[in-house]
């Protein structure tokens, strides 16, 4: 991503109002629950205090406070809507939100703004960050490593930028028959809940893969979950079953 | 750094005692309430009208300092005796204890007998509501009453023409609003409730009677004076306004006809009041920027005051839903915060309006009005306990908490703990 396109977009200054009308539209339906990021709204809670409980721990930040991250630089790769960036600013974090989408950073620039949120968004790309030299306490790689080109040079630019005791959130989706019955069949085909052709079965991602990309990096993986849907309750929980949605935190080898 | 502004208020439409305590427990959660301005206090007796607060509803109003604010006594209910009718036959009362201990054996002492339910005068409850909200700094009254609301700007449209910002709108409002578009069940039973407060020779015992007369349900409920009691009367709408419209002498005749003399001489003090009996259930209890609580989202028959007991349990389980919300960095109208509450919500307030309604159809009687609200804290009827007695405990612990695990406030916790 060139910096013509990160200054038009962080400026704002260069949209007119056709634009603004189009992104704000493309905003609500980021933001609209019933819309079709739905599920990653139902989502949200849970890797959210996945991530609260793990950087309170790491970190020896009071989880009682409202703003536990206060002094933390985070970065949210592949930021979409802002639909994480947003909750880490509320929590004091001081957060970049990248995208490869001008599109998606315009709309999660104008939704931020509304809310009163300031959130460092830039239309970027992993690797362009990382060649500037940027450094994060805090990276947030999730529900992205499914949908890029090269994954290992993905992840290889977001270990690079993790600072010395760091760590970064990784979440993503497991090539098993399971996924696939519930992720494409279930999620895109029979419910509804995503669009069809949001994910290709063949590039999600077993853990032993993940944990193959964060050695390759130079990191290690330091924990991880599996995360269920329990329709009985409708809502997401962690739980012992990796074989579909994942999470894990990586660090630097010690 | 990272705030250019802090989190815009929540705000409260509504000037009852549901909306005050609601602006009182989401203070208690740490968030800044705006309110609709107050309007006076009601003028009314003391003790002619009570409520019957669940052990959780009182634990809630102790919690936020509201229960220490009460300037009349309270009186805690350890039975419940309710008295079927027999049609046609005399000596037709048959009590029959609904009491909760379950193995009432001889160990049980004095101070273990469980309380069902504490009454307390409405009167009384509303100025200790006042007293608590008067001091509460977290908390701001509007200058007019909210117009309109855009969930979209996350803004309000004040009636004086201003606009504020608006994080969530919490609707605790009985009469429509605007803003409120919601599909709703309802029925009106054409039926009234009068309340009084009555005087009676023989002391009560702390128990709770709870009658099937021929001429609808009633309720007696003891007050801090052993001779003193609480009577909740269902009765067609015009025979309800005619004996509330009856001079003393002709309504006690009524009384004692109707409870036939089972309890002694009793004589009304003052005059009674009498509220419609209503049934309203909104079908959703959110909507983007916006929740529904308390009268907004469900009136139930106004006996003994489950209809609060619900409220409370609305107020304690959203303050749970906001705080949890807030410290996983969610705006207060997110999505997952509002969707949580109405899961939570929704199948206590439906099932306590499907006891009431359907119950309508077990008690045969044209008297369709189920009493099992007064059936304090039970929220089920003595004739549905008959049929169901398994039933009865899963409401008893559920019309207490209405969710488990039971929310902070209805536990005796506050935010700081």
């Amino acid at each position: 991503m060139t910096q013509k396109t990160h200054a038009e977009t962080v400026s704002g200054s260069t949209i007119d109002a056709d634009e603004v009308a189009k992104f704000t539209a493309m905003a609500a339906e980021w933001w609209d629950p019933h819309g079709k990021f739905r599920p990653l709204h139902k989502f949200n809670p849970v890797r959210l205090a996945y991530i609260r409980n793990a950087l309170c721990a790491r970190f020896e930040r009071d989880p009682k406070t409202d703003q536990p991250f206060t002094g933390l630089r985070f970065l949210d790769i592949g930021c979409g809507g802002g639909l994480l960036s947003e909750p880490m600013a509320r929590l004091g974090a001081d957060i970049v939100g990248a995208d490869a989408s001008p599109a998606n950073i315009k709309t999660a620039s104008l939704h931020a703004q509304a809310g009163g949120l300031k959130i460092d968004y830039r239309a970027t790309t992993a690797e362009a960050l990382a060649q500037s030299g940027e450094k994060f306490d805090v990276i947030l790689n999730m529900e992205v490593i499914e949908h890029v080109a090269d994954p290992q040079a993905f992840m290889s630019a977001c270990a690079s930028m993790l600072s010395q005791d760091g760590c970064m959130f990784l979440a993503t989706l497991n090539r098993t028959l399971k996924a696939y019955a519930l992720a494409i069949v279930g999620a895109e085909y029979v419910l509804g809940w995503l669009p069809r052709g949001t994910h290709d079965w063949h590039k999600f991602i077993t853990p032993d893969e993940m944990q193959g990309m964060v050695e390759q990096a130079g990191l290690v993986v330091q924990q991880s979950t599996g995360v269920s849907f329990n329709p009985l309750l409708n809502k997401w929980a962690l739980s012992g079953d990796m074989a579909v949605n994942y999470m894990a935190i990586a660090e630097n080898k010690a | 750094m990272t705030r250019l502004q802090t989190a815009p208020p929540i705000l409260i439409a509504g000037q009852g005692n549901g909306a005050k305590v609601a602006a009182l427990a989401l203070a208690a959660a740490g968030f800044h309430v705006h309110i609709e301005p107050p309007r006076p206090l009601a003028d009314m007796p003391d003790w002619q009208n009570v409520l019957a607060l669940s052990p959780a509803a009182h634990l809630m109003l102790e919690t936020l300092g509201v229960w220490s604010q009460l300037d009349l006594p309270s009186t805690a209910v350890t039975n419940l005796i309710v008295h079927g009718q027999r049609p046609q036959r005399q000596s037709a009362l048959l009590p029959h204890s609904l009491g909760f201990a379950p193995n009432q054996t001889d160990e049980a002492t004095a101070e273990a007998v469980d309380v069902m339910a504490h009454i307390v005068s409405l009167a009384s409850l509303s100025r200790a509501i006042d007293r608590c909200f008067a001091a509460c700094k977290n908390i701001t009254r509007l200058p007019a009453m909210i117009a309109d609301h855009d969930p979209r700007s996350k803004t309000i449209e004040l009636e004086n023409g201003d606009q504020q910002p608006c994080g969530l709108l919490v609707d605790a409002t009985r009469a429509a609003r605007p803003w409120r578009d919601m599909a709703a069940h309802q029925a009106d039973y054409k039926t009234v409730a009068l309340t009084a407060e009555i005087a009676s020779q023989r002391p009560h015992g702390h128990m709770a009677q709870q009658i099937f007369t021929a001429s609808g349900p009633l309720a007696l409920l003891p007050l801090a004076d052993a001779h003193r009691l609480a009577l909740i009367w269902s009765l067609p709408e015009r025979r309800g306004h005619a004996l509330a419209a009856a001079d003393a002498a002709i309504f006690n005749h009524e009384l004692s006809r109707a409870t036939e003399d089972f309890f002694g001489p009793l004589e009304v003090i003052g005059k009674p009041a009498k509220q419609p009996l209503l049934l309203y259930l909104a079908h959703d209890f959110v909507a983007p920027g916006r929740v529904l609580i308390g009268d907004a989202a469900h009136i139930i028959h106004p006996l003994a005051g489950q209809g609060f007991n619900l409220t409370l349990r609305d107020i304690a389980e959203l303050a749970d839903c906001l705080h949890h919300g807030r410290h996983l960095g969610l705006a207060s109208d997110d999505f997952s915060i509002l969707e949580a509450y109405q899961t939570h919500r929704r199948s206590d307030a439906g099932l306590t309006v499907a006891a009431t309604d359907g119950l309508n159809r077990i008690f045969s009687t044209r008297h369709s009005l189920l009493t099992g609200l007064a059936s304090l804290g039970l929220g089920v009827s003595d004739g549905l306990a008959r049929r169901f007695p398994q039933m009865r405990l899963a409401f008893a612990a559920q019309a207490d908490y209405g969710t488990s695990p039971p929310a902070r406030l209805m536990r005796g916790e506050n935010f700081t703990d």
